[in-house]
């Protein structure tokens, strides 16, 4: 029995191409992990990351990310880096009404409800425009961050799981 | 000497506002020439699409047009769906409806109240910073939107676009103890919507007042949520189904949003402070007990005391939920069976943010053959522009900067939801033939 609970949040829009990717990886995740760690695809306010983070001592946040570097390129940044970020430099794409996820880690800073240890993965997004496939670009760092998300969690790959890997990598090269 | 220079103030992006939006000031000395709220948010043809479709679509379509008030959408949709077939609920199935609406405005007015509005009276430009300030205030704040999602969710099937609401009813309809569940959380937030209506008193409001004629719905027992007459404080007293009669909505040039005016008069402001000032006797008596100790009574002109009505309307769908919950039995179905047949319908409920209006023709096959919507930000626009216009005009010695803010503080008073009132902008071309 472990005494850490564990929150995958992915973040995004489903409809808006690219920017839905934190929440495929998280859809991804969700059926490979054991109990104490909860994934959730429904966070839209600040409140909803509040209320994942009740008694939560570790989370991984997914998200889509513009800052003008390459498409697909993988982000991983710690508390330490979040808290030394310029805004400006690193837009993480959320949903409207003003919400976005580092004011969410603000805030939760400020109501004492941030999990002890943070952990954001963005991925670059291509295209943000209407649709519901991402771009070629971002589906190739999809496998990559997966894989880095189990080996942070110190877990192994289930067979069902490594299937849906090789499928989008099928895909990729198709596509490639 | 006043500078002669035409200036403009542009605020190319309204920050805290639900939706897209901008803002044109264009002004010479001390004289406003013009002030433009410049929705541009894109068309996004509800109107049209929903053409065609079954009437019992309807609820789920209109739904869509916003996820912080979609309930006011459904509620809308389904009511005038019902007028038109004269299908009237009444006992459980109208207070359920009811007590998703009150889930709405707890969690639409909670959002606005402590993470768009209130920043303006410190000067701060953002929630994360009132929340600086204020941790345990905005931390209460937000638990109460979600208390609000909670109504929602329990009702509603899910908070943001409902999917339990159907054309004379509900798909499914909650058990007792399944309301009794929020009991503890209500009372919980009725006792910090209190407290919050004392916070909100204190701020340091503008001296600020317009003689506005306030529009909102009327109902002899019960503060405006589901249906009523239409008032004004300048005589209007209406059915809903005459809305047409007296309304009629304008395109501008500068807006995706049509404006609504009242024929004959012009603008007017529908809203919280609007219900307040119109419908001030048909709150609970400890909501007119805690006006009365904030020393806020109608009528009040001051749309920067918009803050107050809202948080006292929070106050007051706490306490219409536990009223609700309390004297709820489930009906015996969920829903009434609603007849299919050619026929007009028009429906308008009170949103968060003021009146709306729904109105559709259904054929014999029960496909919508024309459908209007007037969501409240269409109809406060124009009010909007003209108190803007008056607002800044002293306020000319300010730096630009300041009176951006100055600016976007007055929109904000209205709680625009701009994704909301983003219609079908009909282009008309015509060409200059003046030398």
């Amino acid at each position: 029995m472990r005494d850490t609970n564990i929150a995958i949040i992915g973040i995004g829009n489903l409809f808006r191409s690219d920017d839905a990717v934190g929440i495929k990886l998280a859809q991804l995740i969700r059926d490979q992990v054991p109990n104490y760690v909860s994934v959730h695809t429904n966070v839209q306010s600040e409140s909803d990351l509040m209320d994942v983070w009740k008694n939560i001592d570790k989370t991984i946040l997914i998200d889509a990310v513009s800052s003008g570097k390459k498409s697909g390129t993988i982000f991983r940044l710690t508390q330490t880096d979040l808290e030394n970020l310029d805004p400006k430099e690193l837009v993480f794409r959320c949903s409207t009404h003003d919400f976005n996820l580092l004011n969410g880690i603000e805030l939760a800073k400020i109501f004492n409800t941030l999990p002890k240890e943070i952990t954001v993965y963005g991925i670059e997004v291509k295209t943000t425009e209407h649709g519901t496939e991402c771009s070629y670009e971002v589906q190739q760092a999809i496998p990559v961050v997966l894989q880095q998300i189990l080996s942070e969690l110190n877990l192994s790959m289930n067979r069902s799981f490594e299937t849906n890997l090789s499928m989008i990598r099928e895909e990729n090269n198709a596509r490639s | 000497m006043a500078s002669t220079k035409t200036k403009t103030i542009k605020v190319n992006y309204l920050t805290r506002v639900e939706g897209e939006g901008g803002l044109y000031v264009k002004y010479r000395g001390q004289e406003v020439l013009d002030v433009q709220l410049q929705i541009y948010e894109p068309p996004r043809f509800y109107e049209s699409f929903l053409r065609g479709r079954k009437f019992s679509e309807a609820p789920d379509i209109t739904s869509r047009i916003c996820g912080i008030c979609p309930i006011a959408y459904q509620m809308s949709s389904m009511h005038a769906m019902e007028n038109a077939v004269g299908v009237t609920l009444q006992g459980p199935h109208r207070e359920l409806r009811r007590l998703a609406y009150c889930g709405e405005w707890i969690e639409s007015h909670g959002l606005h109240i402590f993470m768009l509005h209130a920043p303006d009276f410190f000067g701060l430009h953002s929630g994360i910073e009132l929340a600086k300030q204020f941790p345990d205030i905005v931390n209460k704040g937000l638990q109460l939107k979600k208390i609000g999602n909670e109504i929602m969710t329990l009702v509603g099937g899910r908070e943001i676009h409902p999917v339990n609401f159907k054309v004379g009813g509900f798909y499914r309809s909650p058990t007792k103890a399944e309301l009794l569940k929020l009991k503890d959380q209500l009372v919980w937030g009725r006792d910090v919507a209190v407290e919050a209506a004392h916070w909100v008193s204190k701020l340091n409001f503008p001296n600020y007042e317009e003689d506005y004629e306030f529009v909102s719905l009327s109902h002899p027992s019960e503060y405006p949520i589901n249906e009523g007459r239409i008032i004004s404080n300048r005589g209007l007293n209406i059915s809903m189904q005459e809305y047409e009669d007296h309304f009629e909505e304008k395109q501008v040039p500068h807006s995706t949003a049509l404006q609504s005016v009242i024929k004959g008069r012009g603008a007017y402001q529908v809203g919280p402070l609007a219900r307040f000032n119109l419908c001030y006797d048909q709150f609970s008596p400890l909501v007119k007990q805690v006006a009365e100790s904030i020393n806020f009574k109608p009528v009040c002109n001051n749309p920067f005391k918009s803050i107050i009505a809202r948080t006292l309307e929070v106050l007051y769908c706490f306490d219409e939920s536990l009223r609700i919950i309390d004297n709820y039995t489930p009906p015996t179905e969920p829903y009434l069976q609603v007849p299919v047949k050619s026929a007009t319908g028009q429906a308008c409920t009170e949103a968060p943010r003021g009146m709306i209006y729904h109105r559709y023709a259904v054929d014999a096959d029960g496909l919508i053959e024309h459908a209007k919507i007037v969501p409240p930000t269409s109809q406060n626009q124009l009010m909007i522009e003209l108190d803007l216009k008056k607002f800044i005009q002293p306020q000319f010695h300010l730096s630009k900067t300041d009176l951006e803010m100055q600016c976007e503080r007055m929109v904000r008073n209205y709680d625009p939801c701009i994704s909301c009132s983003a219609h079908f902008l009909k282009l008309k071309l015509e060409e200059d033939t003046t030398s």
